[in-house]
C-alpha cells in the first residue's frame, strides 16, 4: 500500500521542480523585458551610460535559457551598439556589433530610420553570407539538333524527327557572393535527358519491311556547372538573377528502347540496348555545354527558396559511332549525329552560412 | 603639425581662453564608472598641465567665458561653474537629466548655454545663477551642438535628426517673433499670472492692442 504514495510523492517533487524552473525562467524573461524597456527609455532620454549596465547581464544569459527572447536580444544589442557609438567607444561598439551579427547574422539595418553612425558601422562588417549551400529538383526538357542523319535505308526518303521528353533530376548547389552584384554558383547535378526518335521508311530487315520506328533514349549524366550570377533586380525579400556559365557532364548511362512496325506484321519490341556498354560505346561520354538563364531567389525564413529557368547548349556531336549490329538488325536503326540541348526548370532551397567579421578598410 | 598635448586620459572637450594663454580640457578617467578631471594647460609654459578639479563622473563638455569663468558638464547632466584661479566654491547648475554635449558662453556675458541629450538647450542667466534657466525644449531628439549668433540675439541648436533650430535670446528678439503672430497684448491679470505681480505691467508689443 505504500508504493502508490511514494510514486505520488516523487511525481509531486518533479512537478514542483519543473514549476520552480519554469517560474524562475519566467521571472528572468520578465526582468529582462523590463530591463530592455528601461534601456529603450534611457536611450531616448540620452542617458547612454546607463544602457550597458541595464542589459549586459541579460545578454550574458545563454540563448534560450532565460534572458531575452530572440527579438529582444537583437534590439538589446542594437541599443548597446548605439550607446557605445554615441559615447565614443568604437572598440566596444565593434565588439557589440560582432556579437549581434554572430547571434543574428541576418540583422538588417533600416536605411531610413537608423542613425547614420549605425549604418556606417554596419557597413564596416562582413554581413553577407560567405557561401550558401543546398539542393534543388530539376525538370529537364530535351531539345535535339540533328547534325547529320544516318540510316540503313535511302536517306533521301527519310522522315526522321526528334521530340523531347521531360525527365527529372536533382542538383547540389553551392553559391558564393563575390563582389557587388555578382556571385558564383557551382552545381553538381544528376541530370537525365530523354528523347524520342521516330522515323518512317522502308527497309528490308531479314525479309520483313520496317515501316515505322519509334525509339526512346534515356541518358543519365553527372554534370558539373559553374555559373556567374548577376543581380538584375533586388528588393527586401526577392532577388532576380541572370546566370551564365559553362558545364561539363559525364554520361554514365544511355539506354535505348525501340518499337518497330513491320508492314503486314505485328509490332516488334525488343530489349533495351545500352549504348554506353563497353562493346558498343556509341555515345560520347563527356559533353561540354554553355548555360544561360534567369533565376529567382526568395527569402524563406532564414533560408532562400530558389527557382531557375535555364537553357543548356550542348557543344558538339554526342554520337561516337553511328552503326551497331544489334541496333541495325533488331530495329533497322542507326544513330544520327546530334547535339543535345536542355531546357531546365528547377526548384530548391539554399541555406546561408555566415561568418561575420570586421572588414579591413 | 606639432603634437602639443598627450594625455593618458581621454579628452572629451576643450576650450581656449580669450587671451589664448589657457587651455581647459575635460577628461574621462577609466572606463566603467569613469570619473572626470579638469586639466589646465598653460600654453605660454610649453603646455604644462595641472589638474585643477576632480569630478566624480566623466566630464564631456566645457566652455570658457571672456572673464575666464569655466563651465564643465558631466554624463549625468550636471554643470559646474567656477572662475579660474579663484578659491570660490564652484556653483552647480542643476536641470539637465542627460549627458551634456556642449557648453557655450555668450560673448556679451549674459548667458551660459548648455546642450544636452535630454533634448533641451538651457540658457543660464549668469547674473542670477540661482534662477531657473530658460528651457528651450522643443527638440524631438538629442541636442548635439549649439552656437550663439555674433550679436548674441539668437542661439542655434543642432539636433540628432540633422535639423538646426534658431531661438531668440533677448526680449526684443522674442517679441519680434511673437508680435507678428498675436493680435493683443497680455491682460493685467494674465501678466500677474504668467509674469509676476512684482513686475510692473508693460505692453510687450507696442503696435497691437492692450489685452484689456
Amino acid at each position: 500500500m505504500k508504493k502508490p504514495v511514494r510514486i505520488f510523492q516523487t511525481v509531486n517533487r518533479w512537478l514542483l521542480l519543473i514549476l520552480f524552473v519554469t517560474g524562475v525562467q519566467q521571472i528572468s524573461y520578465g526582468q529582462c523585458a523590463q530591463a530592455l524597456r528601461s534601456a529603450r527609455t534611457a536611450y531616448d532620454e540620452g542617458q547612454l551610460q546607463r544602457i550597458p549596465a541595464l542589459i549586459e547581464s541579460c545578454l550574458a544569459e545563454k540563448e534560450g535559457k532565460g534572458g531575452f527572447s530572440d527579438e529582444e536580444r537583437t534590439e538589446a544589442y542594437r541599443l548597446l551598439i548605439l550607446a557605445h557609438i554615441f559615447t565614443d567607444e568604437p572598440t566596444k561598439a565593434d565588439e557589440a556589433m560582432l556579437a549581434l551579427l554572430k547571434f543574428n547574422p541576418q540583422f538588417q539595418i533600416n536605411e531610413d530610420a537608423d542613425p547614420a553612425e549605425l549604418i556606417n558601422l554596419y557597413g564596416t562588417f562582413r554581413t553577407k553570407p560567405v557561401f550558401l549551400y543546398g539542393g534543388k529538383i530539376e525538370a529537364n526538357y530535351t531539345l535535339i539538333d540533328v547534325l547529320e542523319f544516318y540510316g540503313l535505308h535511302s536517306l533521301s526518303n527519310t522522315n526522321g524527327s526528334y521530340e523531347g521528353n521531360v525527365s527529372i533530376g536533382g542538383a547540389l548547389v553551392i553559391e558564393k557572393p563575390l563582389f557587388g552584384k555578382l556571385s558564383g554558383r557551382a552545381e553538381l547535378a544528376f541530370a537525365s535527358n530523354q528523347f524520342t526518335y521516330t522515323n518512317n521508311f522502308l527497309n528490308d530487315v531479314g525479309g520483313a519491311e520496317i515501316a515505322e520506328l519509334e525509339a526512346v533514349e534515356t541518358q543519365n549524366w553527372i554534370a558539373l556547372r559553374v555559373l556567374g550570377e548577376y543581380e538584375v533586380y533586388k528588393n527586401e525579400n526577392m532577388t532576380l538573377l541572370a546566370a551564365f556559365g559553362p558545364s561539363i557532364q559525364y554520361l554514365f548511362l544511355a539506354d535505348v528502347g525501340a518499337e518497330t512496325l513491320i508492314t503486314g506484321g505485328e509490332p516488334g519490341q525488343g530489349p533495351d540496348i545500352d549504348l554506353t556498354s563497353s562493346g558498343k560505346d556509341m555515345r560520347e561520354t563527356l559533353l561540354l555545354g554553355i548555360n544561360a538563364g534567369i533565376g529567382l531567389k526568395r527569402k524563406l525564413g532564414k533560408n532562400y527558396f530558389i527557382a531557375d529557368l535555364r537553357y543548356s547548349y550542348g557543344i558538339g556531336n554526342i554520337t561516337k559511332k553511328n552503326y551497331d549490329n544489334e541496333l541495325n538488325w533488331r530495329y533497322g536503326m542507326a544513330l544520327n549525329n546530334i547535339r543535345l540541348n536542355t531546357l531546365t526548370v528547377s526548384l530548391g532551397l539554399i541555406f546561408p552560412k555566415y561568418s561575420p567579421k570586421k572588414l579591413n578598410r | 603639425m606639432t603634437e602639443v598635448i598627450s594625455s593618458v586620459n581621454r579628452i572629451n572637450d576643450f576650450s581656449l581662453s580669450q587671451d589664448g594663454q589657457w587651455l581647459i580640457a575635460v577628461t574621462q578617467v577609466g572606463e566603467t564608472n569613469a570619473t572626470g578631471e579638469v586639466v589646465l594647460y598653460d600654453l605660454e609654459d610649453g603646455y604644462s598641465a595641472s589638474v585643477i578639479h576632480k569630478h566624480r563622473r566623466a566630464l564631456l563638455a566645457t566652455g570658457i567665458g571672456n572673464d575666464n569663468s569655466v563651465a564643465i558638464g558631466d554624463v549625468d547632466g550636471l554643470i559646474k561653474v567656477f572662475k579660474l584661479f579663484s578659491n570660490d566654491t564652484p556653483s552647480d547648475l542643476i536641470g539637465h537629466t542627460s549627458e551634456i554635449d556642449q557648453i557655450e558662453f555668450s560673448a556679451d556675458g549674459r548667458f551660459i548655454a548648455t546642450a544636452s541629450k535630454d533634448k533641451t538647450v538651457k540658457l543660464w542667466n549668469r547674473k542670477e545663477p540661482n534662477t531657473q534657466p530658460i528651457n528651450l525644449k522643443d527638440h524631438p531628439t538629442w541636442v548635439w551642438t549649439i552656437a550663439f549668433s555674433p550679436d548674441n540675439n539668437q542661439i542655434l541648436a543642432g539636433t540628432q535628426e540633422s535639423v538646426v533650430r534658431s531661438w531668440p535670446t533677448t526680449i526684443e528678439a522674442m517679441s519680434d517673433e511673437i508680435c507678428g503672430q498675436i493680435d493683443r497684448n497680455l491682460s493685467k491679470d494674465e501678466w500677474t499670472l504668467f509674469v509676476s505681480e512684482d513686475i510692473e505691467y508693460e505692453k510687450t508689443c507696442e503696435n497691437i492692442p492692450d489685452g484689456e
